[in-house]
């Protein structure tokens, strides 16, 4: 009994991780850019303008982890307010003055547990 | 277990889910995940879980039935730190041949740190990440329910998210240093205990996101295996169901036993979990 036990765990586990593993590399191919570790932007002390900005981000794994990208996101100087668009993996922020750096929403993004992408062509800003 | 106890947890456990603060969510009911908060946030999970086992603690002829009002509280340290403490408050009713005792009071506290040593985002949803968690169980339970040691554990889970699914996997290890009298669940035994657990999770709803419309509803699957040195060892599936909105979370599992092979503690019925998920 303890055998079969022993058995079906490890045959379960490992059958998880083996599937893990196969959408992993599928859908590298789709997303070429994506980096363990989130790239910086190369104007990182550029400072954004004011109003829209949206930023493509990688790993927004459902709402309510998405919902601590908000949060980090929210203490930054000149982020008026936060949404998520997660089917398309963007950010969308409003951003008022004295707004933050490039360099700074990158690093948030990346530190609430997230991959920074790229800016995405501000709307209004 | 009387009626003003049961009464009093079921409160708590509503009064919690209407508090409405923000969650994390995308991890199973009854297994670890590599899920961390951001730094300078909280998670508190607490949860209401019910037990019914057909022996007496120990395994002595009898039966047990068991509520725990347990919270689980993590606090982002750094990027990919966290620590984490537990509690529970336990209430059980022990029939044996004769007597029918009911028994109150704290469980055991878990301290413990959680390290996310790997994270790869290859997609707009899809992410693979790894975590390593150390704890140690705390002898600060009533005389029932104290392992009456301090107790180091440590495990590794990793999380991959594809588009709706979830797959979880877990591995751990506690070194048991002393037992309870009577043990109830893996680990309360003078005995080590490895935890094995796999987890499917499957968003139901919505096929696919709208912009800033983020409530999803999950089906959950575990398995989960326990082994004992002392030779004890079962198999339990778990299902449940995971709603996740966009200030709280909620979630509710089943839990079965598969197989079970057990001398040391009691053989479960059934177990039933019900929390909230809460991050602020």
């Amino acid at each position: 009994m303890k055998i079969a036990i022993a058995c079906a765990a490890l045959i379960g586990a490992a059958l998880t991780g083996c599937a893990s593993q196969v959408g992993m590399v599928s859908h590298d191919h789709s997303t070429q850019e994506a980096k363990a570790v989130s790239k910086m932007p190369e104007n990182m002390d550029e400072r954004l303008g004011s109003g829209r900005v949206e930023a493509r981000v990688n790993g927004l794994s459902c709402p309510l982890c998405a919902e601590s990208l908000n949060a980090v996101m929210g203490r930054l100087d000149g982020v008026e307010s936060v949404r998520l668009d997660l089917d398309r993996g963007v950010v969308i922020m409003d951003i008022g003055k004295p707004s933050p750096t490039r360099g700074q929403v990158a690093k948030a993004i990346d530190d609430a547990g997230f991959t920074f992408v790229s800016f995405l062509e501000s709307k209004g800003g | 277990m009387c009626i003003q106890n049961r009464l009093l947890l079921t409160v708590c456990a509503i009064a919690a889910m209407l508090n409405g603060a923000q969650a994390p969510a995308q991890q199973p009911t009854n297994s670890p995940s590599a899920t961390l908060p951001g730094p300078g946030l909280f998670t508190y999970r607490p949860m209401l879980r019910y037990d019914k086992f057909s022996d007496a603690p120990g395994g002595a002829d009898g039966q047990t039935e068991r509520v725990r009002f347990m919270h689980h509280i993590m606090y982002g340290l750094a990027p990919e730190w966290s620590v984490l403490a537990e509690v529970s408050i336990v209430d059980r009713d022990v029939e044996t041949p004769g007597t029918d005792e009911s028994e109150n009071g704290l469980g055991d506290a878990r301290l413990g740190v959680s390290h996310r040593f790997y994270r790869h985002d290859f997609g707009p949803i899809e992410t693979f990440r790894a975590a390593a968690q150390f704890s140690l169980r705390m002898p600060t339970g009533s005389d029932d329910f104290t392992n009456d040691a301090v107790n180091p554990s440590i495990g590794v889970s990793t999380t991959t998210i594809l588009g709706r699914h979830g797959i979880g996997v877990s591995a751990s290890y506690e070194l048991t240093t002393s037992s309870t009298d009577n043990p109830v669940d893996p680990g309360d035994g003078l005995a080590d205990h490895l935890m094995l657990a796999g987890s499917h999770l499957y968003r139901i709803w919505p096929e696919t996101y709208a912009e800033g419309g983020n409530v999803a509803v999950y089906s959950q699957a575990e398995v989960l295996a326990h082994f004992e040195t002392n030779g004890d060892a079962s198999l339990d599936t778990a299902l449940g169901v995971l709603v996740e909105a966009p200030r709280w979370a909620a979630e509710c599992s089943v839990i079965l036993p598969v197989a079970e092979d057990l001398d040391e503690r009691p053989e479960s019925e059934f177990g039933l979990a019900i929390g909230v998920r809460f991050l602020f």
